[in-house]
């Protein structure tokens, strides 16, 4: 039957033929007092026929189905006014009147017949509908027994009306006599209706507001439809038909009933619609924070939306957001809504402190309802009249560490709820997640960041390392850098200023990281250029520090240190800026010593003082000697106990070894740094050059 | 990470910065922003005393050579006092001797400032 579709080009036509024929035929009747039972019979036959095409039409022209519940009682009021209104008009012009002593009525006067005729039409026309409407209402939840209940409800709906017109009976309840058919199935339809009445679950999901408006028209509607039967159907339709005045009666009856115990459903439901309103409310803003949070990596952002969201659902006057500090105990407004952030921090640092302190100790939210003279927090009120209750809220990240707090007031004493603190934990909780997401996201990236910076560094100060050792007859070289995590500025080279003058050169940017390295890069173009024209180690480092002083940041320095060995001579000549000593093995006494001539590091100063300060020596070399360039990356190693290696160990270390080859000095400076550093890597890098003739 | 402090003693408008602990990379910023707060109010007279400073790196040293420029134009100083023999031996390695005044105790320093 649900498959019947005939275009209404089609159904009209018959609809209105539908109408027509009765309608005549009541009119030839009334003049004629023929009474033919069969034709009787076929009329009603022809009624209810019309009834049923009705529906169809209905359905298949209107898209009742997808109506909202406010559409669909929107319909309802609608269909009942213009019913109420057309039988006025109808009683008003017609002014009909019956003869009520046998039963079907008879119509007194030919306007009766008209009236008898309209208001059936009309019964059916708005009815139908309305009927469509409270299927929709039962069908908001439907499950298997809904449809299966509905059928059986029309089935013996259907069997009333037939019966109805075969034992034309008032509907008096008597069982007896022809009647007692109609009145049993008129009571199990009416079963069944007050069964159906019971399926009320759109009510549960309105929100409050929507309760307390559909409550009181639901009490008018129920007014209204009251009064509807004995104003409008009683006689007049069973005067017309049988069928449709048993249909009238039952739709009446179900409209009343469904009506009746909506209004008691939405009546029992006030007083928890608050409550009812409130988690819906709070689930669908957890939901929506919940997607938010996860699509917003904002930090900034997110403090903001936390707040925000959370106002509305908690109801309060004000709310805020109290962060830590990364790396503190103080914590800071993040993000507040209807409170300035200047009123906040006018709430006393002490005063919020005895308050966040106690939260963040005890990790429990706090509720409290009344700030009385008397009561511990009554200071609070010194802060702002208008606060009548305070609730707050931990933060508490997953691994423990307190992130911050989340805050909101009311004017009144008593404004929240036992509910309405839980609900400012889910915030703050919800709240938490995202904070953690954001900052391992956030530690991620500038992790890999660093990582990133490190590797170019890193690189760029190997490449800037002498790849290979210059060869020079009686003297043999050994270089040794040792890169710690973090990058430093180390740096050392040769200079051929000639095929018997070789230059050294080792020095340490300060700072560490990618800057490190690119002073260092413009450290060795600018030595490598003026050893072209300057092969005196102090010439060299007082033009050095010329040129650099004026291109360093000011907060950055080179410590450098710079020998020329003159094979010809056997002499070396070397000047230090600000950088460790250089080691000297003397064969000829075997001892060690540390040459710490004056001289300030490149880049401290422009010029004046560093050039008074700078102080050139000259060593007489011999073949055995040994001498050891290196940075305070070796001197400044650090154990276990943060003890240094220190320049002694090293002086020791030379001075006991100096037979051995340079190869072999070089092994033993490693394994000596290695045992002393015991597993304890370098914080700084360490460089090593070492020299023997 | 290693622990560093900054505590601050204003006394009249001379102002004395006492370190303590490693003042390396990771500590120097604090350390930066203890002197830039005092530039901010026109405190230029400083005393920098480290006798519970165990530690400075290159990136400590740098703190100083950034302000002294400015402070020392708006006719300040930075004097350093109460260095423990290790901390001076990184200072006297790289110069600073010739640059900064040195003092044993801050009250020499502040006598200093009173001349």
């Amino acid at each position: 039957m649900r498959d019947l579709r005939l275009s209404s080009k089609i159904l009209i036509p018959i609809l209105v033929l539908l109408f027509v024929i009765p309608f005549a035929y009541d009119l030839y009747q009334f003049f004629s007092d023929v009474n033919i039972l069969v034709v009787d019979y076929m009329k009603e036959g022809l009624n209810i026929i019309f009834a049923i095409l009705y529906y169809f039409f209905l359905i298949n022209t209107f898209n009742f189905r997808d109506k909202s519940i406010e559409e669909n009682l929107k319909i309802f009021v609608y269909l009942l006014g213009i019913l109420y209104l057309s039988v006025i008009l109808a009683k008003l012009f017609l002014n009909p009147s019956y003869s009520v002593a046998d039963f079907p009525p008879l119509s007194e006067t030919f306007t009766s017949v008209i009236y008898s005729n309209l208001v059936s039409l009309f019964a059916v026309l708005f009815m139908i509908p309305i009927l469509i409407v409270i299927k929709n209402l039962i069908y908001y939840k439907r499950t298997r027994r809904t449809y299966l209940f509905m059928r059986i409800l029309v089935i013996f709906s259907l069997a009333t009306v037939l019966s109805g017109v075969i034992f034309p009976t008032p509907d008096t309840f008597e069982f007896s006599g022809p009647g007692i058919y109609n009145d049993i199935l008129f009571s199990i339809v009416l079963v069944l209706i007050i069964l159906q009445s019971f399926r009320n679950s759109w009510i549960t999901y309105l929100s409050r507001k929507e309760k307390v408006t559909y409550f009181f028209i639901s009490l008018f509607i129920f007014w209204a439809l009251l009064y509807l039967n004995n104003f409008a159907f009683n006689i007049s339709i069973p005067a017309h038909s049988l069928a449709a005045g048993v249909f009238s009666t039952i739709a009446w009856y179900f409209q009343l009933s469904y009506v009746l115990f909506s209004s008691i459903y939405l009546l029992f439901q006030l007083p928890t619609a608050r409550v009812f309103d409130r988690k819906m409310n709070e689930v669908t803003s957890l939901l929506d924070l919940s997607r938010v949070i996860s699509t917003e990596f904002d930090f900034h952002k997110l403090i903001k939306l936390l707040p925000e969201m959370a106002i509305k659902v908690i109801g309060a006057e004000s709310i805020w957001l109290e962060l830590y500090k990364p790396d503190s105990k103080e914590l800071y407004i993040a993000s507040s809504q209807n409170i300035h952030e200047n009123e906040i921090s006018e709430f006393g640092k002490s005063g919020r402190q005895i308050l966040s302190e106690k939260i963040v100790s005890t990790r429990k939210p706090i509720l409290l309802n009344e700030i009385g003279k008397n009561h511990p927090y009554a200071y609070l009120r010194e802060w702002k009249s208008d606060i009548g209750s305070i609730i707050g809220a931990p933060l508490i990240s997953g691994n423990g560490k307190p992130l911050g707090i989340l805050f909101a007031t009311k004017k009144y004493t008593f404004g929240f709820y036992p509910d309405d603190l839980a609900m400012l934990e889910a915030y703050a909780n919800q709240g938490v997640i995202a904070l953690d997401n954001v900052m391992l996201l956030k530690e991620s990236f500038e992790h890999e960041r660093m990582e990133e910076e490190l590797r170019i560094a890193r690189e760029v100060q190997q490449k800037l390392l002498p790849h290979k050792t210059p060869k020079y007859n009686g003297i043999s070289i050994e270089a040794l850098t040792i890169t710690a995590y973090e990058v430093g500025g180390d740096y050392y080279d040769y200079i051929n200023f000639s095929d018997d003058r070789l230059g050294f050169i080792i020095g340490d940017v300060s700072g560490k990281g990618t800057s490190a390295a690119f002073y260092m890069a413009e450290a060795k173009g600018i030595v490598q250029s003026l050893g072209k024209s300057f092969q005196q180690p102090r010439e060299l480092l007082i033009r050095t520090n010329e040129i650099l002083y004026e291109t360093l940041e000011r907060k950055s320095f080179i410590s450098m240190l710079m020998a020329t060995l003159d094979c010809k001579t056997n002499t070396l000549s070397f000047a230090r800026a600000g950088h460790c000593p250089l080691l000297y093995y003397n064969s000829k006494v075997n001892k060690a010593a540390l040459l710490q001539p004056d001289g300030i590091g490149v880049g401290l100063e422009k010029g004046d003082i560093f050039k008074k300060k700078l102080k050139e020596e000259k060593v007489k070399c011999h073949s055995g000697d040994i001498f050891v360039f290196y940075t305070d990356g070796l001197s400044e190693a650090r154990n276990h106990d943060g003890e240094e290696y220190g320049d002694e160990r090293l002086r020791n270390l030379i001075e006991t070894n100096a037979k051995k080859t340079a190869p072999e000095l070089k092994e033993l400076v490693i394994d000596s740094i290695l045992s002393f550093l015991d597993g304890q890597s370098l914080s700084d890098d360490l460089t090593l050059l070492l020299v023997k003739l | 990470m290693e622990n560093f402090e900054v505590a601050r003693v204003d006394r009249s408008d001379v102002s004395i910065l006492r370190l303590k602990g490693f003042l390396d990379a990771h500590t120097a910023p604090n350390f930066e922003q203890a002197i830039q707060e005092l530039i901010e109010e026109n405190r230029y007279k400083i005393i920098v005393s480290m006798s519970d400073l165990n530690y400075i790196s290159s990136a400590g040293l740098g703190v100083f050579m950034g302000f002294i420029e400015e402070i020392r134009e708006k006719e300040g100083d930075i004097k350093l006092t109460n260095m423990t023999d290790k901390v001076f031996k990184v200072f006297d390695l790289l110069g600073f001797p010739a640059l900064y005044k040195i003092f044993q105790e801050e009250a020499e320093a502040e006598k200093e400032y009173s001349k």
